[in-house]
């Protein structure tokens, strides 16, 4: 008797911070807010670009570039937050993270997930979920829960700064 | 808010499975392998349960139980019991240890989750 | 710490030994299929590992072995005979659990597939059968009521007087039984306030009630009382007293008199009406009728009904904050409203799921936030009157005197002041860890007190008023006092002042506040528990409080506390640096004073000389990198803290404004000035400053350079 199980379809939604493209898993995106008016923090994390008001909640906004220690190339152009819900200590939080452009929603079937390749990877494993391996090359899954946790990132393994991947 | 439950057996190993067990609870375990040793943790601070052995040296369960049910800040709450007696004498015997309940040695997991939460009130 | 893992490994390293002689076993069995031994040990193996598998989340070996356990136990019980279908099945069943016993991802797959293949065959292995049908079902499970029929149980509950000293709470089964229909004979009424009842507990209820939920619903919910203190039946509403044990128990509680029509009328009572709690024969009524009665009565409640003595007006020479007293009971019917509306939210929610209206849904979601921002609202509201905690240190202290052998009378006043839940909650902690640090090194022992001509017994005394936005609460003891060399002596060892300094009394109390510092006496079993006076202090300035201490050799020890009616919602000045809002509590707030650019710029090493008082000051332009023009004419506003002043310097000040404070977040944990943000009426957030910590800013850069 042939038995057929059905796999699971992820889906990622994929953003470009300057020229590096990156994917989260979309259970954990909330919204994707643009042009909102946001209030600054003085007297905080360099990586903290200020606060806003999310339904009726303060969200912190943070610059993913300064956070992953990516060298930041569009400064101006940011404009786009995605708000994201992770955990920490045990708690859900919720965080707004700047990046610039927001590509597309993947969707892949679970089994196409690949570890982080060990090949010329300039990614800290420490931070990614997985790769995503599409016709783009491979996308590094983020895993925000650390990312955005209060510790520092060091997202590029070598301190030469090769901030262009291989992909594209 | 997070529970506080008290541990007592004089085998380590014992009190490592019954933690384990407990883990998927929100619970602090304070844990103790004398009934001397867990009368410490009885000083003004809220406990809400006390789990503890029947057959100890020195002290044993049911003494452990009469001192801490002097004080009046738990005179009240549940207390359950570790051991391996037959069903027939553990209600005659619950009487007179003021026990809420036993639970059998070994116990299964499942069964024993369902009684601490229901001490704990829970779901 | 546990070493999970280990544990873990513990457990599949023996599971798998168990395995190789379970095929050992089999072998044999195969040979001779009437081997008892074989069969017995087969038995023993799924026991353990149903047993242990469950401990560790191997459910699904959990469950696999359940089921081969009961095929053996059907063997030992002489209901089934071995043949090599069940030796076969048997074998998969060994496979597949090794299989499942592999940790690896990968396997994941290939392990689900295998393992549904052998349940539904095992399972199939029993459906020709009837009576084994019940030996598959998982053992938590219940016997399914298949019609839903509603069945009538008759409970008599008569927990044992010691019922509190097993740790049980009768009313415990009341509240367990909230989702079904049931009446109480008699009714059940309000505990009295203190606790005598529960040493000698002589309440006993008849209890109807009507569910389709089986019997070993009910026996679950008595599940820690002893059999002669619940006796549940089922009734037959036709034939009541057919049930004779029913009829023996009840004539046995009635004198040895049944009277029927009683007990039919209770019976149609619970099948008609569906009340919770709380029976009365003479006057049954519909629970729908009940809600719209409670609906109407708040309704009805006009600002009339509130008469003066609810009104209390509190005044302050800086604020201007009017307060109302609202009966708790009126609350709380708000907030059971309000939350029926949060559920019935989420049902509307749910319904239009399907619908495909933008419109609506964004309708939708705004209902859902506004309601669940009243229902916040409502919480918030609720004070709590400080008795609670006032009673827990009551015992604390009976304990602690018999521990230490020292007489000790405890007294509370104000004991119905009202706080925030909130708050009530937070300072219960440094409350116990000040009454324990009273009773082991302020209060001394009889000798002692004896010999100083005091009293034999000590006193302590628990004080709690509101005075102006605040509560205070005292805690004063009239024993030995601190000794104020002690403490300086203390403090030059640890290097934290130098044997020149002169410092006053109350600084010197200030001292034990800081982290580290505790005389050798202060580290006892009973208070060395490794919370000191710092995290007390800390823990009381998370509230936004104030503590202070006060001390007369051998006259006793007063530590003050002073926090705020709420934390949720706090009155603040608006104002502004640079056109962005920030929000200062009123409370800390002395006064507000115009002062022109120049003599900021101008001062001496950020201090101000005002009215013959130097102030140090913060000018909050520079300390928040501020780089526009400054205005010509600032504002300089003076805090008030531990009777010191201090200020800030602000461009504007725009306005009194109350305002409902938010938290940061945890990525602002280690915030150096702010509390919180808020929300303003244009909908732009601005950001509070804790002016307690900006004191400690002030002080850093100014005094200690």
């Amino acid at each position: 008797m042939k038995k057929h199980y059905k796999i699971k379809d992820l889906s990622f939604l994929t953003f470009f911070i300057g020229k590096e493209q990156f994917a989260v898993n979309v259970d954990n995106v909330i919204e994707v807010v643009r042009d909102i008016n946001m209030s600054e923090v003085p007297k905080t994390e360099h990586y903290i670009e200020g606060i806003i008001n999310f339904r009726g909640e303060i969200v912190t906004i943070v610059n993913t570039a300064k956070k992953i220690n990516l060298k930041d190339i569009n400064e101006e152009k940011k404009k786009i937050i995605i708000v994201f819900e992770l955990k920490y200590e045990d708690k859900v939080v919720r965080v707004g993270t700047l990046v610039d452009k927001v590509k597309k929603v993947f969707n892949i079937p679970e089994n196409l997930i690949k570890p982080v390749p060990d090949f010329g990877s300039y990614y800290n494993p420490e931070f990614l979920e997985g790769a995503l391996n599409t016709e783009d090359g491979f996308i590094m899954i983020l895993d925000i829960n650390k990312i955005f946790s209060t510790k520092d990132v060091e997202i590029l393994i070598q301190n030469n700064n090769h901030t262009t991947a291989k992909n594209k | 808010m997070s529970k506080t439950i008290v541990v007592v057996d004089d085998f380590e190993n014992t009190l490592r499975v019954i933690q384990f067990s407990l883990r998927k609870i929100d619970c602090e375990v304070l844990t103790a392998r004398q009934g001397k040793e867990a009368l410490k943790y009885f000083d003004g601070r809220d406990i809400d349960l006390l789990i503890t052995d029947y057959n100890m040296p020195i002290m044993d369960g049911v003494e452990l139980i009469e001192e801490i049910r002097k004080m009046e800040q738990y005179e009240f709450i549940p207390v359950l019991m570790l051991t391996t007696e037959t069903k027939e004498k553990k209600k005659q015997r619950a009487e007179e240890a003021k026990v809420t309940a036993f639970i059998k040695k070994p116990y299964e997991h499942d069964v024993f989750l369902n009684i601490v939460k229901k001490c704990l009130r829970i779901s | 710490m546990i070493n999970e893992e280990a544990l873990k490994n513990n457990f599949i390293h023996e599971a798998k030994e168990l395995l190789e002689s379970l095929e050992t076993v089999l072998l044999d069995l195969e040979n001779d299929m009437k081997d008892e031994a074989a069969i017995q040990e087969i038995f023993r193996i799924m026991h353990t590992l149903k047993g242990s598998a469950g401990m560790f989340g191997f459910n699904k070996i959990s469950n696999l072995t359940h089921h081969i356990e009961s095929i053996y136990d059907l063997v030992r019980e002489g209901k089934l005979v071995i043949n090599s279908e069940i030796i076969s099945i048997t074998l998969a069943a060994s496979d597949v659990l090794s299989i499942l016993l592999n940790n690896n991802d990968l396997l994941k797959v290939v392990q689900e597939v295998k393992y549904r293949e052998l349940l539904d065959h095992v399972k199939g292995f029993f459906i020709e059968d009837g009576e084994q049908r019940e030996k598959l079902k998982p053992e938590n499970s219940e016997p399914v009521n298949e019609d839903n029929k509603e069945s009538i149980f008759y409970i008599y509950f008569s927990p044992h007087k010691n019922i509190f000293k097993r740790g049980l709470n009768p009313y415990f089964i009341f509240d367990d039984l909230v989702n079904i229909k049931f009446n109480t004979y008699p009714p059940i009424k309000e505990t009295p306030l203190d606790d005598s009842y529960k040493k000698d507990f002589t309440y006993k209820w008849e209890i109807y009630l009507s569910t389709s939920k089986p019997l070993s619903f009910i026996e679950d919910i008595f599940m820690f009382y002893n059999d002669n203190e619940y006796k549940v039946f089922e009734l037959d509403p036709i034939d009541v007293l057919g049930n004779v044990k029913f009829a023996k128990l009840y004539k046995s509680i009635h004198n040895n008199k049944i009277d029927l029509n009683k007990i039919k009328s209770r019976i149609q009572n619970i099948q008609q009406t569906g009340l919770i709690s709380g029976g009365d024969d003479e006057a049954p009524s519909k629970a729908a009728d009940i809600v719209e009665g409670k609906i109407k009565q708040i309704d009805s409640t006009k600002i009339e009904d509130i008469t003066e003595d609810d009104i209390v007006e509190r005044h302050d020479r800086r604020t201007k904050t009017s307060v109302i007293k609202v009966p708790t009971e009126k609350l709380d019917e708000l907030i059971n409203l309000v939350s029926e509306l949060v559920i019935i939210n989420s049902q509307l929610t749910y319904l239009s799921g399907n619908i495909f209206n933008l419109k609506l849904k964004k309708t939708l979601s705004n209902v859902e936030r506004l309601t669940k921002n009243l229902r916040d609202n409502a919480l918030e509201l609720r004070l709590v009157p400080i008795k609670s905690i006032s009673l827990k240190l009551q015992r604390l202290v009976r304990d602690l005197s018999k521990k230490l052998d020292k007489k000790v009378d405890f007294v509370t006043e104000g004991a119905d002041t009202e706080l925030d839940s909130n708050i009530i909650n937070k300072i219960e902690s440094p409350l116990i860890h000040i009454i324990r640090n009273c009773m082991d090194h302020g209060i001394e022992s009889i000798e002692e007190r004896t010999k100083k001509g005091k009293t034999e017994k000590g006193i302590i005394r628990l004080i709690a008023f509101y005075s102006g936005a605040h509560v205070f609460i005292q805690v004063q003891d009239d024993g030995k006092g601190l000794d104020i060399e002690d403490i300086r002596k203390n403090a030059i060892d640890k290097g934290i002042i130098n044997p020149t300094d002169k410092l006053t009394n109350k600084e010197i109390f200030d001292l034990i506040f800081l982290p580290g510092f505790s005389t050798a006496q202060n580290l006892s079993e009973i208070s060395g528990r490794g919370v000191g006076m710092d995290v007390v202090k800390s823990n009381i300035n998370d509230l936004r409080g104030i503590i202070e201490i006060d001390s007369e050799k051998d006259l006793g020890t007063s530590i003050s506390l002073k926090l705020p009616l709420t934390l949720s919602i706090i009155d603040t000045l608006l104002v502004k640096i640079d056109n962005t809002p920030y929000l200062v509590p009123l409370s800390s707030i002395d006064s507000c004073h115009k002062i022109e650019h120049k003599h900021i710029v101008n001062s001496d090493n950020h201090q101000l000389n005002f009215k013959e008082e130097l102030i140090p000051y913060i000018y909050l332009r520079d300390y928040f990198n501020n780089e526009s023009t400054p205005p010509e004419v600032e504002n300089f506003i003076i805090l008030e803290y531990n009777e010191k002043k201090y200020a800030i310097v602000v461009d504007k000040v725009m306005g009194e404004l109350q305002a409902v404070v938010k938290p940061l977040g945890h990525m602002h944990k280690d915030q150096e000035y702010l509390t919180g943000a808020s929300v303003l009426g244009d909908g732009s957030l601005a950001l509070i400053i804790d002016t307690n910590k900006m004191v400690g800013r002030i002080k850093e850069e100014t005094l200690y350079k």
